[in-house]
């Protein structure tokens, strides 16, 4: 969808047009379920926290401005949500062991994964991770997010990022090597 | 530089996310040192890894109904964006009631908020009314020793000191005290008084 498009339905959203919004929803529903999948690997907990952040965009869409791309605020919204339930939740609702990893045949790249084995995948690599660090992972290598706009949605300084991406990497790595030493 | 220093740079390379000048220096580094080549081959597998998972697009199969949910919810709530309510608007739609239920309590607030305040209104001038009763009632009780002055300080008989006391007490209603009373409408016996009064208070006056 064009610019002019999304900023004519985002004005019409302001002025309290639901079907406008209804719009909005159709367009970037598969986005924030996308990028709440990734970070939280739990379809139901992605599922609540898109329909939290929607309602929430509904609330305060006066508060957006166009300066700033409709996805990092609505990316910004869902990040903190996502942080928000991590940090009650504390560890993983579902449980999964390092052979999910296996799952992963790293020559073979056309395979698709549904959401069971993606989020056994995700929760077995982010175990270890922090808050922090699991959304910083997910955007940059999950999501392929430019370092600038990670750093507007997460309000981090370039550095932080690095060092967290560094560890997050660093962690998964070690995760891999152990997994996949013992498979060959 | 030591193998350490390169780690970070290690991870970052399969990636693209280094300067000219770091590349440089890693593929100095790199030339000489096998445990860093083994490690930048584990990195590049960590991508292909990320690269697998990121093909992967997780999808909500209900998302027709989760959307329906999230219209739902922002159709039963008070607010809109910018705060606007639009009462006006307020048609037969089935959260009506709703609405209704939410305007009602917010007026039935306003009227008990606004009776709170006539009460409190209606008090204030209560009390106002009961602090000047006591202030003339004050004055009253003052100005009843005033009769003993009079017939300590006149030659005045009983019944023309009660007639006085009587003319005194209408005209107490308009706030008069007596004194002011025996001046503009009895002067000679007011002089008579104040006289008396002053020798009484300093008797050397009359040496």
């Amino acid at each position: 969808m064009p610019v002019t498009e999304i900023n004519s339905i985002i004005a019409k959203c302001k002025e309290g047009n639901q079907d406008a919004f209804a719009i909005l929803c159709e367009h970037y529903y598969s986005y924030a379920f996308r990028i709440s999948f990734r970070i939280l690997a739990n379809e139901e907990d992605a599922k609540d926290t898109v329909q939290e952040a929607f309602i929430k965009i509904w609330r305060h869409i006066s508060k957006y401005s166009t300066r700033v791309k409709f996805t990092t605020w609505m990316y910004t919204i869902i990040t903190n949500l996502c942080i928000d339930k991590m940090r009650k939740q504390k560890s993983f609702s579902s449980i999964s062991s390092e052979e999910a990893l296996m799952k992963v045949d790293l020559n073979n790249q056309g395979v698709h994964f549904n959401n069971k084995d993606l989020a056994e995948i995700i929760t077995c690599i982010a175990k270890t991770l922090s808050a922090k660090q699991r959304v910083i992972f997910t955007l940059r290598d999950l999501e392929g997010l430019e370092m600038g706009e990670i750093k507007k949605i997460t309000g981090l300084p370039s550095d932080t990022i690095k060092s967290n991406l560094c560890h997050a990497r660093k962690a998964i790595r070690e995760k891999l090597i152990k997994v996949y030493k013992v498979e060959y | 530089m030591n193998c350490k220093y390169f780690q970070d740079l290690l991870i970052q390379l399969p990636y693209h996310e280094l300067n000219r000048e770091e590349i440089s220096l890693l593929e100095n580094h790199l030339k000489g040192c096998e445990t860093c080549r083994a490690e930048l081959k584990d990195n590049e597998q960590l991508m292909e890894f990320s690269k697998i998972l990121r093909e992967s697009i997780p999808s909500d199969k209900n998302q027709q109904e989760s959307i329906q949910h999230i219209l739902k919810e922002i159709n039963n709530s008070f607010y809109k964006p910018n705060f606007i309510r639009n009462i006006g608007e307020i048609t037969l739609k089935p959260n009506f009631l709703f609405r209704a239920f939410q305007i009602a309590i917010n007026v039935a607030a306003l009227f008990l908020i606004g009776l709170f305040l006539i009460q409190q209104l209606e008090i204030k001038k209560e009390l106002e009314n009961l602090q000047s009763k006591i202030a003339i009632q004050g004055i009253m009780f003052r100005q009843k020793r005033l009769p003993v002055d009079i017939k300590e300080f006149t030659n005045l008989s009983d019944d023309q000191i009660e007639h006085l006391i009587k003319e005194y007490d209408e005209l107490l209603k308009e706030n008069s005290t007596i004194l002011s009373f025996l001046r503009i409408n009895y002067p000679e016996i007011y002089r008579e008084i104040q006289q008396n009064k002053s020798i009484e208070r300093n008797p050397l006056q009359n040496l």
